[in-house]
């Protein structure tokens, strides 16, 4: 219990009794169970018009459910996002310098960027991508991955009219919604053994509602599913199966038929392959993400296995739904197609080099990268130029380390490797932070800031770049003697921040870095094909000169 | 830069080449009876008589000593090159081959253009600036051409060069947070084994606990040993020393006075004892010295001497905190060897930069005196 009191530190303690008052639902619990397990579990909040109930970025451990009132869920961080830019001086082009600054995806449009509608966040609603705000009644739910996974807070939400609510620890959430059965390792380590609970009609209601008012906007996010009209989306929406799985649970695995497609509804699902040394993690999909459809168009057997990360929703189209679909849209079949075949294609690219050192090259997560910056220790003379040129391209903050761990006479610096298993995405809570289909890693305009990727990163690659805006605050001045309390309402300046990573300097023809080495040291290349081709030629100097051998290393740079 | 790439052989061949046509043009003019008669110089080449008696003097010494200045005001512009990084005027790989290789062809050209005599003072002094910073330069070559694969080799975890100072403060600190875990206390029994207590040095016979310091520690060994096919050996960090230790710069060492005890018969309280001595006289003296090198334990097989027979000298419980100890002594000495392979590096630059400054200016300053004082 001690526990319970840290973490719900303010708002009225309510009692068992008084919970199943404002959570009729929790009648259906036995009495005994509440008595054990429900006490101090849930505090009851009365918010004021205007104030905040929880901030996005925020680390929190419960979740919300609105009594009376509406508030507002939105996202206060600018949706815009980072951008290094060559800055032209009087002297012309070649004599420039660069310049960090926020851009969003009108004025700077990134190929890859998702064409997402939506923004999927810890609540039953989306928030439209030009203007991410939208409100909450009586009722509803928010906050459910925060308890259940401890991730950051998805969006800022702000009482709209004098609000009650009741705060409650993953307990009472799982006695309402039902909890999941956890993973062998989450039993094995955790020292409560906490009570079965299959959830109550609280459940069937939220469902209900999501169906009713959600799921058209959720499936009409996808931009595959942009073109159907209203009348197929309401024969999905009576049709789709509404799947909740447990942590590590299989949704569909490598091999098998091919029967249904998947969007998911909340959660995080981990796409990997069975290698003989072990999984390959492809990607992580989050909410409003998809997969399966592969198998379904291709007619073939899954490509890949899709796992639970923790608690997911996920909503399934059957085979035969998503075949009717195909047909009576063709021009959805042909975006499916192009997806499909892009997600077969880096698929079908994945090989180890034979020949490599295979315990350096797995131990130290090589194989796992997909564009390193190695620096030949061999020709380095430590002058650090690479660092300078970079923290030059970048505002005066460097995003590389010549720091890490060796592999061969090369150092593999401190930048970001483009991960195969890219763990920094893995937790972010509005999925902002996700990979192109050519694997790299990509920041999309609506990051929060709550820093948890780069807390995930385990190579350190990942900075929080603190910009300086202007953002309207509203300060409560009380009234005296009873008299209402009134805002006041002022710019001030705050610091936002934004994940970013190596960005390759793509915006020039080769990375500031490499292009500074004195030494020919800094080299930007994709590990597989750099160390595999010089085993290649290793392999091939009985029958030709040593000459050949350095040349092989010269070939493969990523930019 | 490794000279020894096949990316400098276009620049080899054109300097041979240059370097060859110009002592055909010298010699054909200056000397051209040493010349077969087949590779006499073409009357377009051949200069007039000069006036002056000095070759720089003539049009074709007037070449050559252009030439030069020209590559020498280049060779400077290199540092300019290097300080805005992001100008996309050429990789700045590319302007150090051609620095390196410019600045050799300048060599035959000074010589010609001196026709083989020092002259005056002034040209003297210019000779002399121009063999420091050749010299300089070409020894800096050979420097960064072997350097880098000694350092990867004799430093298999290197540190930030400018965090350095930081690594050492933090194994002073560790090395202090141990050595308060000792308690003082009034003297106990004397072990004939240990080195002799002083009043401030003595221990209780209680055994304190004693938190282990390494998991606050991240220097470079210690992450380097995690890595499977980077641990280190004794024998890469471990330098071994060829030259004699110097014996004054430190207290003597805690030799035995007689031969060690068996550690079974040592208690806790002799331990401590020994470990707070061998803190105290030792390892603090070294940790927090500004030129470890100097001191007894900067010898790599004085150190493992030492701590062997202090691990013989503890009991069982106190072993994992000597393997500690020797592991800041062992970090240190590859800092110490870190600092000094980097400063042979990149020293020779406080002698070929200024140097080079200088001899420009003179240089300008005797084409001016020469071309328009004569």
């Amino acid at each position: 219990m001690a526990d319970v009191v840290e973490k719900l530190t303010t708002g009225e303690p309510l009692s068992v009794d008084q919970l199943i008052e404002y959570l009729p639902a929790l009648k259906e619990i036995p009495r005994a169970q509440l008595d054990n397990w429900a006490k101090g579990a849930a505090v009851l909040h009365r918010y004021r018009k205007g104030e905040i109930v929880c901030e996005e970025g925020e680390f929190g451990s419960t979740a919300y459910y609105i009594v009376s009132g509406t508030v507002d869920i939105f996202i206060h961080n600018p949706l815009a996002h980072l951008r290094t830019h060559p800055v032209r001086s009087f002297l012309g082009r070649s004599m420039r310098r660069m310049k960090s600054f926020l851009t969003d995806d009108q004025t700077d449009l990134r190929p890859e960027a998702h064409q997402r509608k939506f923004i999927g966040i810890d609540a039953n609603v989306d928030l439209p991508i030009n203007r991410p705000l939208a409100q909450l009644g009586p009722g509803e739910l928010f906050g459910e991955m925060t308890c259940r996974t401890y991730q950051p807070r998805s969006a800022t939400v702000q009482a709209r009219d004098p609000c009650v609510m009741v705060e409650m620890l993953r307990v009472i959430l799982d006695m309402l919604v039902g909890n999941r059965t956890p993973s062998d390792v989450t039993k094995a380590t955790t020292k409560v053994k906490m009570p079965t609970f299959k959830g109550t009609s609280f459940k069937a209601e939220l469902e209900r509602k999501y169906r009713e008012r959600s799921l058209s906007n959720h499936l009409r996010s996808v931009p595959l599913f942009a073109s159907l009209d209203d009348e197929f989306l309401e024969y999905l929406r009576q049709h789709v199966e509404l799947v909740s799985c447990n942590q590590n649970q299989i949704i569909c695995k490598e091999g098998d038929e091919a029967d249904a497609f998947y969007l998911i509804r909340s959660g995080m699902v981990r796409v990997s392959n069975a290698l003989p040394g072990g999984d390959m993690v492809r990607t992580y999909l989050s909410r409003g993400d998809y997969f399966g459809e592969i198998g379904l168009l291709r007619k073939i057997k899954r490509t890949a296995t899709c796992t639970a990360l923790d608690a997911v929703d996920v909503v399934r189209i059957p085979a035969a739904d998503f075949s009717l679909m195909l047909e009576r849209f063709p021009a959805v079949r042909q975006q499916i197609e192009a997806v499909a075949g892009a997600r077969f294609a880096a698929h079908e690219q994945k090989t180890i080099p034979a020949g490599l050192h295979l315990d350096d090259f797995l131990n130290q997560g090589l194989f796992e990268a997909q564009n390193l910056l190695l620096i030949d220790l061999e020709n380095c003379t430590r002058c650090d130029a690479c660092v300078r040129a970079c923290a030059t391209a970048h505002d005066g903050v460097s995003r590389l380390l010549r720091d890490g761990l060796r592999y061969e006479h090369f150092l593999v610096a401190t930048a970001c490797r483009s991960c195969r298993d890219p763990l920094c995405m893995t937790q972010c809570p509005v999925g902002s932070i996700r990979r192109k289909e050519n694997l790299e890693i990509i920041i999309e305009d609506w990051c929060i800031g709550c820093g948890k990727c780069a807390e995930l990163c385990p190579y350190g690659n990942i900075n929080m770049h603190p910009l300086e805006l202007m953002r309207e605050v509203k300060t409560e001045i009380k009234g005296k003697e009873g008299a209402p309390s009134t805002f006041k309402v002022e710019q001030k300046k705050v610091t936002a921040y934004k994940a970013n990573t190596c960005d390759l300097c793509t915006q020039l023809s080769t990375p500031s870095c490499v292009y500074a080495c004195p030494h020919d040291a800094a080299k930007r290349v994709d590990p597989q094909r750099f160390f595999g081709d010089a085993i290649a030629a290793q392999t091939e100097l009985i029958g030709t000169a040593w000459s050949q051998l350095p040349a092989r290393y010269e070939t493969h740079h990523t930019h | 830069m490794r000279i020894v790439n096949r990316a400098h052989l276009p620049w080899l061949i054109f300097v041979v080449v240059a370097t060859l046509f110009a002592i055909w043009l010298y010699v054909g003019n200056f000397a051209p009876q040493h010349l077969p008669s087949e590779l006499h110089l073409p009357d377009s080449l051949l200069q007039k008589p000069s006036e002056s008696h000095r070759v720089g003097g003539t049009p074709l010494g007037l070449i050559f000593g252009s030439i030069a200045l020209g590559i020498f005001v280049f060779a400077a512009l290199l540092g300019v090159r290097k300080k805005v990084v992001l100008w996309r005027i050429g990789t700045v790989q590319r302007w150090l081959r051609a620095h390196i290789w410019l600045t050799l062809l300048t060599i035959p050209l000074v010589i010609l253009h001196s026709g083989f005599r020092l002259g005056g003072p002034m040209t003297t002094l210019i000779i002399v600036l121009y063999v420091i910073v050749m010299v300089s330069g070409i020894y800096g070559l050979v420097l960064q051409h072997y350097m880098p694969t000694a350092m990867m080799e004799r430093l298999p975890a290197e540190s930030v060069y400018e965090q350095i100072p930081h690594i050492r403060a933090q194994l002073v600190a560790a090395a202090t947070k141990m050595r308060d875990t000792f308690k003082p206390a009034p003297p106990a029994k004397q072990d004939a084994g240990a080195p002799a207590p002083s009043a401030e040095k003595t221990v209780t016979t209680g055994t304190a606990a004693m938190a282990s310091t390494s998991a606050e520690l991240s220097t470079p060994t210690a992450r380097a040993k995690t890595v499977v096919g980077s641990a280190i050996t004794a024998e890469t960090v471990a330098l071994p020393e060829k030259k004699p230790v110097p014996a004054s710069a430190t207290p003597p060492p805690p030799k035995p006075a007689s031969p060690p005890k068996p550690a079974a018969s040592a208690t806790d309280a002799d331990s401590e004892a020994a470990l707070l001595e061998l803190l105290d006289r030792q390892i603090l003296p070294y940790l927090s010295a500004r030129r470890g090198d100097r001191m007894l334990l900067g010898n790599a097989r004085f150190s493992e001497d030492t701590f062997r027979f202090v691990k013989l000298r503890v009991t069982d419980a106190y072993r994992d905190r000597v393997e500690e100890m020797q592991s800041w002594c062992d970090e240190r000495r590859m800092l110490d060897l870190q600092l000094k392979l980097h400063h042979w590096l990149h020293s020779w630059l406080f002698v070929h930069a200024p140097v080079s400054f200088l001899l420009l200016m003179l240089v300008f300053w005797h084409a001016f005196v020469t071309l328009f004082k004569y």
